[in-house]
């Protein structure tokens, strides 16, 4: 079922290489169905091999999917038009290296239908934005990762797009670049651009994103508002000194604890907890104190694919 | 088609940005000049000898320039230069029909310098250029537009090294079956490419009135055979999946 | 069908058609302007010939040059250098008369085989020397042995020769001796005369020719047998020759009675009106009785038939006033 305020929507999407008799068929994408709403940076995590570029190739239509569907911005991915709202940064992006910077904004500009005056002005804008105008006449050949990059970003954000798909858009930045980035992202978030984020930095990710999904080995193994997903995980707890036999009932269920030198407590304790930490707040007034507490995405992350190849372990 | 050509001048300025390029040319105009000494070791047929050298070296850039396609969409698509492409709205035929317009241009521009080239050197020479000559040329610039679109069909069923193998076989047996399959009506010069129809190397050597009528027809067949090749082409490619 | 495939196959369809029509038409048009498309496959040199016959023509320039000279040894391997050029540029008018030329001594009817291949390739039209050797090897070097009918074929190519450049005295001289050998080897001309040595044999040779040239003069021949046809050299220089031969004939066989004839046919029809001696074949002047020349008694003519007095034009007698009756 197809939602509105969606930007992408995946059903099913399966993606099998390798159809030769005599070699080994290698499944990039089983079964993925996901919805990345409207206004979102969603951020697309998992680890190599797990899919993610098959499914923004196939998103952008360079590659065929084996079964399932795809819309982005309500249209089928083979909608040449519906491109014209999109900015696309591929993993390493690669531009014919004896064309000049300005020169190949140029022609992504002419592919983009600009008109010859807005087609300069916006050429001269996103080099400016991505701080490249001093080698704006430079061979791209020439380039180096990070600049490479850069060109890479500003040739997808040349049209002002409605979604922006980046693959390893960090890869190669220095943390100056990263830095602009990040900010190229939040004004384009502003400008009402859902972008749709495939990293490996994790870090970078938990700054950027207001939504992840997580792929691992072709299946989706979670997706939501990165907030929500983060809180689940449980209560950090003190104890005032002398608050020691509310601290004896809840070290029963505490995961981690620590007598501090005053001699209160700091208990972890798991969020299905948290009717007991009530519990003991109001048998002991004033002497327990709690606050949420909040998984990094990098916990988080491990957590989850490692959950999964557990249970593949197991299963196995 | 501003799309179309924003692909074909991405294409045309990287090969003619080649310093390679301006290099071969001057060799081979400088080859065809010096055939001018070698009037005593061919019994004074120099003159014929420089006319087709000239169409046969002009002949053999079209070649390469053909032969060079299928190593520039496999480098591009290999490289991530087409992905960046087709990620606009940019259609894989569009994309193809850009990379043969480019390589076409370059191709012309590479054998008209050739011939324009050799035409100074025979004017220096004899003081004329033979109608012929400059027809035999034209003939030779019309060639690259077929050839081309061949390269092109080959750079996107096969791997680039056979791609370019495949299509040197294709432009000679498309030269060298005329006198075969030349009666066989819709297979030759329809389904099968027939470059002899650009071949009047001798003839132009000779200085055989060839009729401009001819001329024109032998372009349009080549944009005609171009068209269907690249069809065919645009059908595979539309279905391969990019890396 | 997806509308995208559909298009597709419509573009193919219309395409290839378009390309198969376009490719007919131009062979149709290449038949006009190339021979070489008839000659073979082609197939090694991929549209190569004429380069490949380049470089094999100057590797056959420099081969002779290293030569001593023609040979028996070296002959067939010439003629198989020559042959390979030759197949590649088929419109080589150079490679006919070189290879024909190199050949003619030792191998003659290898270069009768080069030379008529060289004159009968249409590409080669601009070439009269090519059937000229031709001609010249037949007529000279080939024997009877070798080529019974090597005269005829010497006539036919000399006469190519004629047609291709008419402009040389010594094309029409061969082509007329060569007329004359055929008919000095048949023996025997027209009304049971029997030819008598070279000299006899021209002047019968040029008296045919003559006739054919009054036929084409006279008669209403279509303008294709006028070009194609047979009159090849101009009625006055036939005449010229003629009286030439006559007379040294007269000197040469004064008493073979074949030769007489044969003269007396040719003063009596092609020098009927030239008033020439019957017996040295040199002209006289009007009113003269005897040969200036030889004494010979002659016919006169340009006197008044009622007086006798010389006539000097004008359409009354100078002398008894009546009316010019030329005697």
């Amino acid at each position: 079922m197809w939602l509105m305020g969606n930007v992408i929507e995946i059903e099913e999407l399966t993606k099998v290489y390798g159809w030769l008799p005599w070699r080994r068929t290698v499944t990039a994408l089983d079964n993925l169905t996901l919805a990345v709403p409207e206004g979102a940076v969603f951020g697309f995590l998992g680890p190599n091999g797990a899919g993610k570029t098959t499914t923004i190739r196939l998103l952008m239509n360079l590659i065929h999917p084996t079964s399932g569907r795809a819309l982005v911005l309500g249209k089928s991915p083979d909608d040449v038009k519906m491109k014209e709202r999109i900015g696309f940064l591929p993993d390493s992006p690669a531009f014919n290296p004896y064309l000049t910077a300005r020169e190949f904004l140029e022609i992504c500009a002419k592919l983009l239908r600009l008109s010859p005056d807005r087609r300069r002005s916006r050429v001269e804008e996103v080099l400016e934005v991505v701080g490249m105008s001093a080698h704006a006449n430079s061979k791209l050949g020439g380039f180096s990762r990070g600049m490479t990059q850069r060109i890479g970003i500003a040739q997808a954000i040349l049209n002002h797009p409605d979604l922006l798909i980046l693959d390893e858009p960090l890869v190669g930045l220095d943390p100056h670049g990263r830095q602009e980035l990040e900010e190229i992202i939040f004004r384009q978030e502003e400008e009402g651009t859902s972008v749709f984020f495939c990293s490996h930095i994790l870090s970078d990710v938990e700054k950027i994103c207001d939504h992840i999904g997580i792929l691992s080995e072709g299946h989706l193994i979670c997706n939501g508002p990165i907030k929500k997903l983060l809180s689940e995980t449980g209560l950090n707890v003190a104890v005032v000194p002398g608050g020691d036999d509310a601290a004896t009932k809840l070290l029963l269920d505490a995961t981690s604890s620590e007598r501090r030198e005053d001699g209160g407590w700091d208990l972890v304790l798991p969020i299905d907890a948290a009717a007991r930490v009530g519990s003991v707040m109001k048998a002991h007034p004033g002497q327990v104190s709690q606050l949420p507490l909040f998984e990094t995405l990098e916990e988080f992350f491990f957590r989850k694919v490692g959950r999964l190849e557990e249970k593949e372990g197991r299963g196995a | 088609m501003d799309r179309i050509m924003a692909v074909a001048g991405g294409t045309w300025r990287r090969i003619l940005r080649m310093p390679v390029v301006y290099f071969l040319v001057l060799c081979v105009v400088a080859l065809v000049g010096s055939a001018y000494r070698y009037n005593m070791l061919s019994l004074g047929m120099h003159k014929t000898i420089m006319m087709d050298t000239s169409l046969a070296l002009n002949t053999l850039a079209a070649i390469l320039v053909a032969i060079s396609i299928t190593f520039e969409i496999p480098r591009e698509l290999r490289s991530g230069v087409a992905t960046t492409l087709l990620a606009k709205p940019l259609g894989r035929t569009q994309y193809l029909v850009g990379k043969l317009v480019g390589i076409s241009i370059a191709g012309l521009v590479i054998t008209g310098m050739i011939g324009v080239g050799f035409c100074l050197v025979f004017i220096t020479a004899f003081d004329r250029v033979a109608m012929s000559m400059v027809q035999g040329h034209l003939l030779v610039m019309g060639s690259v537009i077929p050839m081309c679109a061949v390269g092109v069909l080959f750079s996107v069923v096969a791997p680039d090294p056979l791609a370019a193998v495949l299509t040197a076989l294709v432009i000679w047996f498309g030269h060298s079956t005329a006198a075969v399959l030349g009666g066989i009506p819709v297979l030759y010069g329809g389904i099968t490419p027939d470059f002899n129809i650009f071949n009047l190397k001798a003839e132009s050597a000779h200085e055989v009135a060839i009729s401009w009528w001819y001329i024109l027809l032998a372009t349009l067949w080549g944009v005609s055979f171009a068209v269907s090749v690249l069809v065919v082409s645009s059908s595979f490619f539309s279905r391969k999946d990019l890396r | 069908m997806k509308k995208s495939v559909f298009r597709r196959v419509v573009i193919l369809v219309v395409s290839v058609g378009i390309s198969s029509g376009l490719a007919s038409a131009l062979l149709q048009e290449r038949r006009y302007i190339d021979i070489s498309a008839e000659l073979g496959t082609n197939a090694p040199e991929g549209g190569f010939n004429k380069f490949i016959a380049d470089i094999q023509w100057m590797l056959l320039v420099h081969h002779c040059g290293t030569l001593q000279g023609v040979n028996e040894g070296n002959v067939d391997d010439l003629y198989r250098r020559i042959n390979a050029v030759l197949k590649n540029d088929p419109d080589f008018t150079e490679g006919y008369y070189f290879g024909g030329l190199l050949l003619s001594v030792k191998a003659p009817l290898k270069s009768v085989d080069i030379l008529t291949r060289g004159a009968n390739n249409e590409h080669c039209a601009s070439s009269w020397n090519i059937p000229f050797l031709a001609g010249y090897v037949l007529a000279n070097l080939v024997t009877d042995e070798q080529m019974p009918d090597r005269l005829e074929r010497a006539e036919r190519m000399f006469a190519l020769a004629i047609r291709r450049q008419s402009g040389f005295p010594f094309v029409r001289s061969a082509y007329l001796r060569a007329k004359a050998k055929r008919l000095e080897k048949d023996g025997k001309w027209r009304n049971g005369i029997v030819v008598r040595g070279d000299y006899h044999a021209f002047l019968c040779s040029c008296y045919d020719e003559w006739l054919k040239t009054r036929a084409m003069q006279t008669t209403h021949a279509t303008p294709a047998a006028r070009v194609g046809g047979s009159s090849l050299i101009a009625g006055a220089e036939l005449k010229e020759r003629m009286l030439a031969v006559s007379q040294q004939l007269k000197i040469e066989m004064p008493r073979n009675k074949d030769v007489r004839r044969t003269i007396n046919m040719v003063v009596e029809k092609v020098f009927a009106n030239e008033h020439l001696c019957p017996e040295c074949l040199l002209p006289y002047g009007p009113g003269d009785k005897y040969c200036s020349h030889c004494g010979h008694s002659v016919k006169m003519y340009g006197v008044c038939s009622y007086c006798g007095a010389l006539l000097h034009g004008g359409d009354y007698c100078p002398k008894c006033g009546r009316p010019v009756k030329v005697k």
